[in-house]
């Protein structure tokens, strides 16, 4: 893991415009290449850190700087500076269809690299790669938001793929996901991230983050930074996972064991 | 899904570079601000205003004065002076009556600024481009007072004759005030309503006054959909901005509204339909059912005197002045 820092959020704070306050003082960097999942009780405000990450609503207290620049209203409103950010950072929303806007499946896939100014034979040449990769060749025509909730999820990925953005801001991926796609999606996000992405990730599901984390962040239901570490450390912290709400007393150790027992076997 | 697929080249290549080269540079000279497009802003605007103003319901369950107003009685006492504003002609009273309006608001815990802001961005969608042209003498003749364009003689068009100047007229602009005003009154009214009760005491109120049934199932059904409706718009325009490469100007916004407004729609009536089943698994008949009941107290009395008194005032006040 490279050590350059790409995010560095500063005391930030966030309330909706109709007063919830969703954010309070968190304080954390992102190091380049790094896999982070954020994990947090529902409400608790993942989503909410997703979206100031990617830009879509700024900070009501505290900084955000990505890259080293600050990620306020005025910055985003420079059309190079959007576009560049744009370009780098992606996000994967937790409800897909609210991302999905596009009349057919490959107007969704092709609305970013048309956007980048990539030729039409570039834009086609990168559609069908993407296409094949998530293996969405049956439903190329098809409406969007007339898909299966997976489906969705996948075309909402392969939307956002398709402008090879170098952080990945994924909110629960896996939510709604087969057994079989969820386990092709931790593979294709470690792939990804061997080719240096960064990967920056909400979820539940422990067994993700057996897979996946380097470190874990959590959020409190006070929608304060609870914990931030190695995830063998936040693991092995059973106290706090529940305190935290996010494992309950009948979560045994066992049932711990048995995800980091199954992984051994996902990797061959 | 394929599993054997492999991830293709281009997304194992490092991906644009941020900030980008320029940016330094530029920075210190003079950074090049682009204000949102008009329609982004004022369409997410409207969608947050719907949403989190009269769907909330923080302010209604306020104390206040038209809080504490049976529903039913609030009803009818507004649409009661909904016509009688659609009666003035008199700015002066339409004025008045505005303001008359913003008092109620005040007394009602109601902050005065999002309300004029959002009567002021509802407003000019229901009147801007009607009346704008007919404060010109070309639509409507009359005194000029500001004269914008002379022509060295008459224009024959077919059977018109257009003046030989273009000009803003003195009854133009008093019509177009009067139609503003009209409006702004009964969205005022409207939003005084709806701020101050909750939907569901409105829809009861509104069967109270022997509404059939159908009517009041379509408006729960459209405020449903209304309600999906602004929310994927706005959830639509958030995705969107998350996957636009650089700010986009309005005539691309134009584009973009067109082409998704077709899948918005069918999305709304979609989940619109889910919802209303959702609502019959769990035992709505079509009737809204309320957990109170509408007892009139002589607060009501009183509340009912002082808006037909004022319906009055009004009306009379319009013909004296005029
Ligand atoms: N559009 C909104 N308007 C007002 N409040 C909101 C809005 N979206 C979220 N909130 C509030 O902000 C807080 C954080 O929400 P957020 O969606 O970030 O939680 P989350 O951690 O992603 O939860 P989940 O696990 O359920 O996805 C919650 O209290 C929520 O009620
Ligand atoms: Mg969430």
């Amino acid at each position: 893991m490279s050590e350059k820092i790409i995010y560095q959020l500063q005391n930030l704070g966030y309330s909706y415009p109709s007063g919830e306050e969703a954010l309070i003082n968190i304080s954390l960097n992102v190091h380049q290449g790094e896999r982070l999942i954020l994990m947090g009780a529902n409400g608790s405000g993942k989503s909410t850190l997703l979206k100031l990450m990617n830009g879509l609503i700024f900070p009501s207290q505290g900084m955000l700087y990505a890259f080293g620049e600050n990620i306020n209203e005025k910055n985003l409103n420079r059309e190079d500076f959007a576009y560049a950010f744009r370009r780098k950072v992606g996000f994967v929303f937790q409800n897909s269809d609210a991302q999905l806007f596009n009349p057919t499946v490959v107007e969704e896939i092709a609305f970013g690299p048309v956007q980048m100014g990539l030729t039409a034979v570039e834009v086609k040449q990168r559609v069908e790669e993407i296409i094949t990769l998530l293996g969405l060749e049956h439903l190329r025509n098809r409406p969007p938001f007339k898909l299966s909730g997976g489906e969705k999820k996948k075309v909402a990925l392969a939307s956002v793929l398709s402008i090879n953005p170098d952080v990945l801001l994924l909110d629960e991926p896996t939510d709604g996901l087969d057994p079989r796609t969820q386990r092709w999606l931790i593979n294709l996000i470690q792939q990804l991230n061997e080719a240096k992405k960064t990967i920056i990730m909400s979820t539940h599901n422990l067994e993700i983050i057996e897979k996946v984390a380097d470190r874990v962040a959590i959020i409190g239901e006070d929608h304060q930074l609870v914990a931030l570490d190695s995830r063998e450390r936040i693991m092995n912290k059973k106290s706090l996972l529940i305190r935290v709400n996010l494992i309950d007393d009948g979560f045994t150790e066992q049932h711990i064991h048995a995800d980091t027992h199954r992984h051994q076997h996902l990797h061959d | 899904m394929n599993e054997k697929a492999k991830v293709p080249e281009w997304m194992l290549q490092p991906s644009a570079r941020f900030p980008p080269p320029e940016i330094a540079a530029r920075r210190k000279i003079w950074p090049r601000i682009r204000s949102r497009g008009y329609l982004d802003k004022n369409i997410n605007d409207l969608a947050v205003i719907v949403r989190e103003e009269i769907f909330a319901e923080a302010i209604a369950k306020r104390k206040g004065l038209l809080q504490s107003i049976n529903p039913g009685v609030k009803v009818i006492s507004i649409f009661l002076l909904v016509g009688v504003a659609s009666f003035l002609h008199s700015i002066v009273i339409l004025l008045a009556m505005n303001f008359w309006i913003l008092g109620l608001a005040y007394f009602s815990a109601i902050d005065l600024r999002s309300f004029l802001k959002r009567i002021w961005i509802v407003v000019p969608l229901f009147t801007g481009l009607v009346v704008l042209p007919s404060i010109f003498n070309f639509v409507r003749p009359g005194d000029p007072i500001i004269i914008l364009m002379s022509f060295d003689r008459q224009l024959n068009l077919g059977p018109w004759v257009l003046p030989s100047n273009l000009a803003i007229t003195h009854q133009g602009v008093m019509g177009a005030l009067t139609v503003i005003l009209r409006v702004s009154t009964c969205v005022s009214l409207a939003f005084l309503l709806t701020l101050t009760t909750h939907w569901h005491y409105i829809l009861k109120a509104v069967e109270i006054l022997r509404i059939p049934q159908i009517f009041i199932t379509v408006l729960e059904m459209t405020y449903h959909y209304i309600y999906i409706f602004t929310q994927s718009a706005s959830e639509i325009f958030l995705a969107r901005k998350s996957r636009t490469l650089g700010t986009s100007n309005t005539r691309e916004q134009q584009r973009f509204i067109s082409r998704t407004i077709g899948a918005l729609l069918s999305k709304a009536v979609n989940l619109g339909e889910e919802v209303h089943t959702a609502m019959i698994s769990r035992g709505y008949t079509g009737q809204p059912r309320v957990l109170v009941s509408f007892r009139i107290m002589a607060l009501d009395w009183l509340w009912a005197l002082f808006m037909i008194l004022s319906g009055l005032i009004f009306l009379w006040g319009d013909r004296i002045i005029v």
